[in-house]
């Protein structure tokens, strides 16, 4: 691997090749004294949600590992996973029930919501669809948000995203049909979002700015300003309307915790960042995703979220990795043989899943790091690319759930499961009750137990 | 050079090869019960069906342009806002079908404060036209500011919420400038303000030539719908004083703000809007081409493709009047210093132009078919793609259907001496009878802007063979790009296709059988001078534009959760 974290967490930026170094205080300052996951008067240390996804599929005789069970032997596309190892799990042999009606699309929303797509008229593009139901981190965050500042958090690194071919292709996290929560590429402006002006560490106190209250009750107007829309429009849009509303809501709810600073966890391991770079050229998907993973693992140490997603790359992205001829998505369907720069792009990729990872792992949390307390979901749009197939579907399921999940362990299903019993599985390992998940082919009441303690 | 592998250019290459293809859009549709009829034959529908009024949400471009006009302010360029959204290919439709996410409710509330403490800083007396602090100042603030952002005039109780913002600010922070401050910050967040609400709010249709059931827009809808169609903006107050006098209702008086907007500056985004789209532009700040390949990539290539293309389009269309056909053979394209880099080798380009202005190019390249930002849009990353040039052309250009490709494509040989150029490594799609359907009616228009590479430099040969750049289109034979351009400048489907195009930017809809008559009708005016400023005032007239099926306003279910 490229990059060896120690405990102090790094924050790289780079312009013009120029590699910027910011540490963090040092955590010995910053530890709380006892160390543990309980402090004296805060509530317990959260669990926290993440998906890893990314587009064009693997190489299944390269992805699945040829051993079973706990300590397996990692195959050629999971090498890259042997430092991270003791928190990752491998499920394989598994299909999507959903259906399988256009290559990527149905895979994407299969796998990501346990639901089927909804078709769209796509006129000018080649196909379009939506998703028909939330998409998982969502459904989480839910239920496990509990007023942190932000419900979740959405990050992308390649922007060579397919625009064209309707929501499922452009966005990870859906709220719904044609609803969806945008990503952020910037390390910079998620860092601002996060840790702008407006980040309060969670031990201080309640800040006193006559600014906070006006400022709900503009948001307070203009709820009423849409009341009075609301009234005049269809069925449609008023649904769209709603949404916007949800999210004007979130933005008072977030106000208002500045405000009265309820109680929380202890955090010891808390702390502001610095500021990366502002930019970040296009081909450095690796610093890019390091850097954004950092982010994202400070924001969950300071319990700012407790919910993100990460589209590392997008469904038929045709992004182009180092040392390939091509766009991605042409060389899964145009790469003669045994595709290895298909491969090669498959390992990039799990180089850059353990930098995340690897990120999460490097910030201590009680007794033990933030990724022991994290579910991270990690799979694609489709199995083999070439021949877009949904059957033995790609998926890793990584942190320790607090203890609820069994780690380093491969399951191979012998008889084609549901994927969506991997969701549901992350729903429980999220302590959360649920009977069933999924819509239609997708819904399931068990869970795949073998990777649940 | 390297030698880049030819395979994988595949993927553009193979198309699915079954299906009709060739019929315009309208034509794939099946009939309904509800299908106009056309009983005197004339080849236009009888009637109209009013479309469904939606809900849209604004542009990126517009909200910038809104904000700009009614506060001076400028959202700063690297302020992030909710991204646009395509859906079928068109901003304007994806904006129509989709909301705001809980980033963009973040995104708007910075954007507007930033905005509002830069406009309550300067000394906006001429825009508040009144003293602040003086008595009565604040409220008539909120109805002037109020008209332009929602675009309407404020209802009594809206009157008291936004001044009850502004009070309790002025007081809280014990300056009358903050009450400005506030005002303009929660209005520019309104839904009334980043939603258009044109919902066919006029009179019930009574006319012969539109379906029973459609309303009429409102004074104040037909303001926003002229305004954003071809500024790109809210309306300005002579828009909304027609409004206000019902001036925009009426045939006579709304043809004379029609003409008097489409005149005016800003109408020139309407045909940068237009051709952003439809060339399918804006993608080309992330098209990222090889740099071994084509040494003239950089990150500010693509932008300034765009920019030139774009340039030309408005010089042409505001500066020149020139019809729109000859949009495919006039030599001519605004400079920038990228494009300049590209036309560099053209054989006997005359490099004699400054930055900005609009020169001759050489003979090869005729028509925006030959533009750089057409070329390498419609291209690989490491290689040029008579495939999705031809799609191109007949999809958006031509607006006829091209079926999806299919999952399992073949591959494609290396260059090898038997087949050194694409044409004959082609061969293999236009012979195979299972390749051949799609192919033959795709490959020879890419074929013939073959002496482009994919970042659009001229070219006579690939791998040291001669290109051949002949070919055919609906049977009009040429011999090269600029016979292409002159093929598509005559082809049939052009005008209308254009039309199609205004009016999903304008709408925000692709148009179905009901609203086939409004395209026939704008058709056969376009065809008359060909210039878009006509289309533009008759689009704006026309019946099928102003006219809406209204949303029913039953009273939201008790499961909706009414507020």
């Amino acid at each position: 691997m490229r990059t060896s974290f120690s405990r102090r967490m790094f924050l790289r930026g780079a312009m013009a090749g120029s590699a910027v170094t910011l540490a963090l205080p040092t955590f010995d300052l910053l530890l709380n004294e006892n160390g543990d996951a309980f402090a004296q008067d805060g509530a317990p240390l959260p669990k926290r949600f993440g998906i890893f996804y990314w587009g064009n599929g693997v190489r299944p005789a390269q992805w699945n590992p040829p051993s079973t069970g706990v300590g397996y032997t990692l195959s050629p596309a999971l090498q890259p996973l042997a430092p991270v190892r003791r928190w990752v799990s491998c499920v394989s042999g598994m299909n999507i029930r959903t259906g399988n009606e256009r290559g990527h699309h149905a895979g994407t929303v299969g796998i990501l919501s346990g639901a089927p797509m909804i078709p769209q008229d796509p006129r000018g593009a080649p196909y379009a669809s939506t998703f028909s139901a939330p998409s998982l981190d969502q459904v989480i965050a839910d239920r496990v948000a509990m007023g942190t500042p932000f419900r979740s958090l959405e990050i992308g690194i390649s922007e060579s995203v397919v625009r064209g071919e309707g929501s499922t292709l452009g966005y990870l996290s859906h709220n719904g049909p044609d609803d969806f929560n945008p990503p952020e590429y910037s390390p910079r402006a998620l860092f601002d979002r996060v840790f702008g002006a407006s980040f309060v560490a969670p031990d201080t106190d309640p800040v006193i700015d006559p600014r906070l209250r006006l400022r709900r009750s503009v948001l307070d107007a203009i709820t009423e300003d849409a009341a009075d829309l609301r009234r005049r429009l269809g069925a449609g849009d008023r649904r769209r309307l709603d949404q916007h509303l949800t999210g004007i809501r979130a933005l008072e709810e977030r106000i208002a915790a500045l405000e009265s600073m309820p109680e929380r966890p202890s955090l010891a391991s808390c702390a502001r960042p610095t500021s990366p770079a502002d930019e970040y050229g296009r081909d450095e998907l690796v610093l890019r995703n390091q850097v954004m993973s950092e982010i994202l693992a400070m924001a969950m140490a300071c319990d700012q979220t407790r919910v993100f997603s990460n589209m590392f790359s997008g469904s038929v992205s045709g992004t182009r990795y180092p040392d390939t001829s091509g766009g991605h998505h042409g060389l899964t369907h145009d790469e003669p043989g045994d595709q290895p720069m298909v491969q090669a792009i498959t390992v990039f990729i799990m180089e850059c899943f353990a930098d995340l990872l690897q990120a999460l792992a490097a910030v201590p949390e009680g007794d033990g790091v933030l990724l022991d307390r994290c579910v991270i979901l990690a799979s694609s749009d489709t199995s083999d690319a070439r021949a877009h197939t949904i059957n033995d579907y790609p998926v890793l399921v990584a942190g320790g759930g607090g203890g609820a999940l069994r780690t380093d362990v491969h399951y191979r299903s012998p008889s084609g499961e549901n994927t969506s019993k991997i969701l549901l599985s992350c729903i429980r390992a999220m302590g959360i009750e649920m009977g069933s998940f999924g819509r239609g082919g997708g819904e399931v009441s068990e869970a795949c137990t073998e990777i649940l303690v | 050079m390297t030698h880049r592998t030819p395979w994988l250019l595949l993927f553009g290459l193979a198309l699915a090869c079954e299906g009709t293809i060739g019929d315009s859009t309208s034509r794939d549709r099946d009939p309904t019960p509800e299908t106009p009829t056309d009983d005197d034959g004339d080849g236009i529908a009888d009637v109209t069906v009013a479309a469904p009024a939606t809900l849209r949400r604004l542009t990126q471009s517009q909200y910038r342009n809104s904000v700009r006009a009614l506060t001076g302010i400028e959202v700063p360029e690297a302020t992030a806002l909710e991204p646009d959204t395509a859906s079928n290919g068109f901003v304007s439709v994806g904006n129509a079908r989709t909301t705001i996410s809980a980033r963009g409710v973040e995104q708007y509330e910075e954007a507007a404060y930033v905005v509002a403490a830069a406009m309550a800083a300067t000394d906006p007396r001429d825009r508040i036209g009144c003293e602040v602090g003086s008595a009565g100042c604040l409220e008539s603030f909120v109805r002037s500011f109020g008209r332009r952002a929602f675009r309407r005039p404020l209802t009594e109780a809206e009157v008291t919420r936004w001044r009850t913002v502004g009070e309790d600010a002025a007081s809280t922070l014990g300056t009358a400038s903050a009450g400005i401050e506030f005002v303009v910050a929660g209005m520019l967040q309104s839904p009334h303000f980043l939603f258009r609400a044109e919902l066919g709010s006029g009179d019930s249709v009574d006319s012969d030539t539109v379906a029973e059931g459609a309303r009429q827009f409102d004074d104040w809808e037909m303001a926003s719908r002229i305004a954003f169609t071809v500024c790109d903006e809210t309306p300005d107050d002579a828009l909304l004083d027609a409004a206000a006098a019902g001036e925009l209702t009426n045939e006579r008086t709304l043809r004379e703000h029609v003409e008097r907007v489409v005149a005016s500056d800003c109408a020139r985004r309407s045909v940068r809007t237009l051709f952003d789209e439809v060339f399918g532009l804006a993608e080309l700040a992330h098209v990222t081409k090889d740099p071994e390949t084509y040494p003239l990539a950089s990150s500010a290539l693509g932008p300034a493709l765009r920019d030139s293309l774009l340039d030309t389009v408005e010089r042409w269309a505001f500066d020149e009047d020139r019809p729109y056909d000859e949009f495919f053979t006039a030599r001519q394209a605004v400079l920038n210093p990228q494009v300049a880099s590209v036309f560099a080798t053209d054989p006997g380009y005359a490099d004699v132009g400054a930055e900005g202005e609009l020169v001759e190019t050489a003979a090869a390249r005729a028509g925006l078919l030959t533009h750089p930002a057409t070329l390498a849009r419609h291209s690989h990353a490491e290689a040029s793609s008579p495939t999705l040039r031809g799609k191109f052309v007949r999809t958006s250009l031509l607006c006829q259907s091209v079926p999806a490709p299919p999952d399992d494509v073949g591959e494609l040989p290396e260059p090898n001496a038997a087949a050194p150029t694409m044409r004959e490594r082609l061969e293999s799609h236009r012979t195979n009878p299972a390749c051949a359907s799609c192919h033959a009616f795709l490959d020879p228009i890419g074929l013939a802007l073959e002496q482009f590479d994919g970042v659009g430099v001229f070219r006579e040969t690939e791998n040291g063979a001669r290109i051949d750049p002949t070919g055919e289109l609906d049977g009009v034979l040429y011999d090269d790009a600029a016979g292409l351009g002159r093929a598509v400048a005559d082809h049939p489907d052009l005008m209308s296709c254009l039309v199609r195009n205004l009016y999903r930017t304008a709408t925000g809809r692709i148009e179905t059988l009901g609203e086939e008559r409004t395209i026939a009708l704008l058709t056969r005016d376009l065809e008359r001078d060909r210039l878009l400023r006509t289309l533009l005032v008759e689009l704006l007239m026309s019946e099928g534009f102003r006219v809406a099926e209204a949303p029913t306003a039953e009273e939201p279910t008790a499961e909706e959760g009414g507020e």
